[in-house]
């Protein structure tokens, strides 16, 4: 059988589910070995995914495309996926905490997820048409989700840190195996600035590639609007807590918010209004 | 701001031991403390380098290494950042422009074309001529197109100067003036034949945008339509009339097939003899003096966020107070970002402290 690229990566859609089966297993038990079994699972499907994107800008070469898997809806969803995925593994090995994984893979499976079985999106690779024909293509794309990914991430340390509950009062048993709220503040602080920065970069690099294809660097275009509103929002988040002091359920409550502003630049877009971006629609 | 202008040299013995890295000696009884002293010094200056030292603070003489104060900046650097971006913002708006340029192959200009929000169109005169000498258009076996292409020549005084093909990513820049591959469109180049009932006949050049004339007939020829394959042959739907325009007609030509038409008291028969199709070029036409004070902005804002999240300001303090011929000696750090890498560094230098006191 012919083993295609995006048959990889939908597979890996199921390994992405087992990961998140698995660690939510090690929740409710805490054996470490089923915690260890859930990393090897994530690190599996995140090596496959890799072969899989791999395999698919090595196929778009046959084709006689030959430009990186990062053009369209499909392509886009999993490099997401997979930025998750990795922004996950380094706080895993950072904090040595697994229990997060129970909240981080279930971003990167349904992704995968959407990717891979919904008729909206289509998994051919498609050839380059001239305004994406450019070096900016590859740097706007990864800036750009390193920040969303990293959002992602703080978005699920915000819901971490609501269920939490105060340490101080006794906690159900479930609730004990979360990191403290102290570490889960920290974790959301420092992601948010991560995916702050990227996001930064990944509008400048937009706005230097719009200049050299259209000769503007900003139009209004409602990606371009919707990602403006997006670093507001997280902006906002920062500033809060430098000036203001915010921290904790706040700054969960804006991390989750920003994540919901960040699908929307994502998704609600490229379907709800028309722009520069639309190629991104299918 | 208050965490700038603080002295960290203005502390005492006490609050050096709740810093958050510590350590303490208590040497045993030495012949010449001083000496050992002057050591100690030279490590802490030799590891740490630029350090301020105060005398008498709490019987003994302090010294303090400082790093990255100035990292307070940063922050400010980000604001400023936002403002430098705006203002390139203004100040491309008033002193550059944005048009357009649609060019026939073989077609030249010397302004650009700029509709402003009431539709008015203005001219914006380039200062040189700009010629499209080809366009060309290419398209993937999926009908996703691949490539626009224009082969520009830019004139002055009717001497080409520079000839360069744009592409989508790739513009022409000339005098700040640049040129950008916006869009296309294909416009039929048609020859037409037409003979009067009197035997006279007539071969005109038509393009979408000319009108062709007779003027010994006084008819003017115009195209209305165009249409590259009915039937597998082009077809063009006209308007033919008296110059005056008090008489005329619309008529569909396919080529092949002749068509008689009657204008005031003659009778003409039309014939397409070939159709073309030429490419006329869609050029966004910029010249923004500010883009390089925008860029200037990005570039602060990302050196400042760099700046806010990766330098931290790092304090190390060494105390050495006498007591007779023994030694009282606090090392203390602190830093606001990556602890890790400054753990190390307080490390050596109390690992070094160490050393010269003899103990292990």
């Amino acid at each position: 059988m012919h083993l295609s690229s995006s048959y990889i990566l939908s597979i890996t859609t199921f390994v992405y589910l087992g990961a998140t089966a698995v660690y939510l297993l090690y929740w409710i038990f805490r054996l470490e070995k089923v915690g260890l079994f859930g990393t090897i699972v994530t690190v599996t499907g995140f090596i496959m995914q890799t072969v899989g994107i791999g395999l698919r800008w090595y196929e778009s070469y046959q084709l006689g495309y030959g430009h990186a898997p990062l053009s369209n809806l499909y392509e886009s969803l999993v490099f997401f996926s997979w930025v998750t995925i990795l922004v996950y593994l380094v706080v895993e090995i950072k904090t040595k905490n697994r229990v997060i994984g129970a909240f981080a893979t279930p971003f990167a499976c349904l992704a995968m997820a959407y990717a891979s079985f919904s008729p909206n999106v289509q998994d051919t690779i498609q050839p380059l048409i001239p305004a994406l024909q450019s070096n900016w293509l590859i740097a706007h794309v990864i800036t750009c989700f390193l920040g969303y990914a990293s959002f992602a991430v703080a978005c699920g340390f915000g819901i971490m840190y609501l269920i939490r509950g105060d340490s101080r009062k006794s906690t159900s048993y479930l609730l004990e195996a979360l990191p403290s709220r102290r570490v889960l503040d920290e974790l959301m602080h420092q992601t948010i600035i991560f995916g702050f920065l990227w996001l930064t970069v990944g509008i400048i690099t937009g706005a230097v590639w719009a200049n050299q294809a259209w000769g503007t660097y900003w139009s209004w275009d409602p990606k371009e609007t919707w990602s403006l509103i997006t670093w507001f929002v997280y902006a906002t988040a920062l500033h809060a807590r430098f000036v203001r002091g915010w921290a904790g359920k706040k700054i969960a409550y804006l991390s989750i918010i920003g994540f919901v502003s960040v699908i929307f630049t994502y998704f609600g877009v490229n379907f709800l209004l028309s722009g520069l971006h639309s190629y991104g629609s299918s | 701001m208050r965490l700038f202008k603080r002295d960290y040299l203005d502390l005492g013995k006490d609050e050096l031991l709740r810093r958050p890295l510590k350590a303490q000696w208590h040497t045993i009884q030495r012949t010449n403390p001083r000496n050992l002293k002057e050591e100690l010094k030279k490590t802490f200056l030799t590891i740490t380098k630029r350090v301020r030292s105060k005398q008498d603070v709490d019987g003994g003489q302090l010294y303090l290494a400082e790093k990255g104060k100035w990292s307070y900046w940063g922050v400010y650097l980000i604001h400023v950042s936002i403002l430098v971006i705006f203002a390139g913002a203004v100040f491309g708006t008033f002193t550059g422009f944005k048009g357009r340029i649609m060019l026939l192959e073989g077609e030249s200009t010397d302004h650009a074309v700029q509709m402003d929000t009431h539709g008015k169109v203005k001219k914006i005169p380039l200062g040189f001529t700009l010629k499209c000498n080809d366009f060309k258009v290419d398209f993937y076996p999926n009908g996703a197109p691949k490539l626009f292409k224009s082969d520009l020549s830019i004139l002055e005084n009717g001497q080409e100067v520079l000839n360069r093909s744009i592409l989508v990513n790739s513009p022409l820049t000339y005098k700040g003036v640049t040129f950008y591959q916006s869009s296309y469109q294909s416009v039929p180049d048609l020859k037409i034949q037409i003979v009067s009932s009197k035997g006279e006949q007539k071969i005109l050049d038509l393009s979408a945008f000319d009108k062709g004339l007779w003027p010994q007939k006084g008819l003017l020829i115009g195209i209305i339509k165009y249409l590259p394959n009915v039937h597998g042959a082009p077809a063009a739907r006209l308007y033919i009339g008296d110059a005056s325009g008090n008489q005329g007609d619309a008529v569909w030509l396919l080529k092949g097939h002749n068509k008689e038409i009657q204008i005031g008291k003659e009778t003409y028969r039309l014939s397409l003899i070939s159709a073309k199709e030429k490419f006329m070029t869609g050029l966004q036409v910029k010249k923004d003096p500010g883009v390089w004070i925008v860029w200037l902005g990005c570039t602060i804002m990302i050196i400042g966020f760099g700046i806010v999240f990766w330098v931290g300001h790092r304090r190390t303090w060494l105390w050495i107070g006498q007591d007779g011929n023994r030694l009282d000696i606090i090392l203390a750090g602190q830093t606001n970002k990556n602890r890790v890498s400054f753990e190390r560094e307080f490390t050596k230098i109390k690992e070094a402290i160490n050393k010269q006191l003899g103990e292990p």
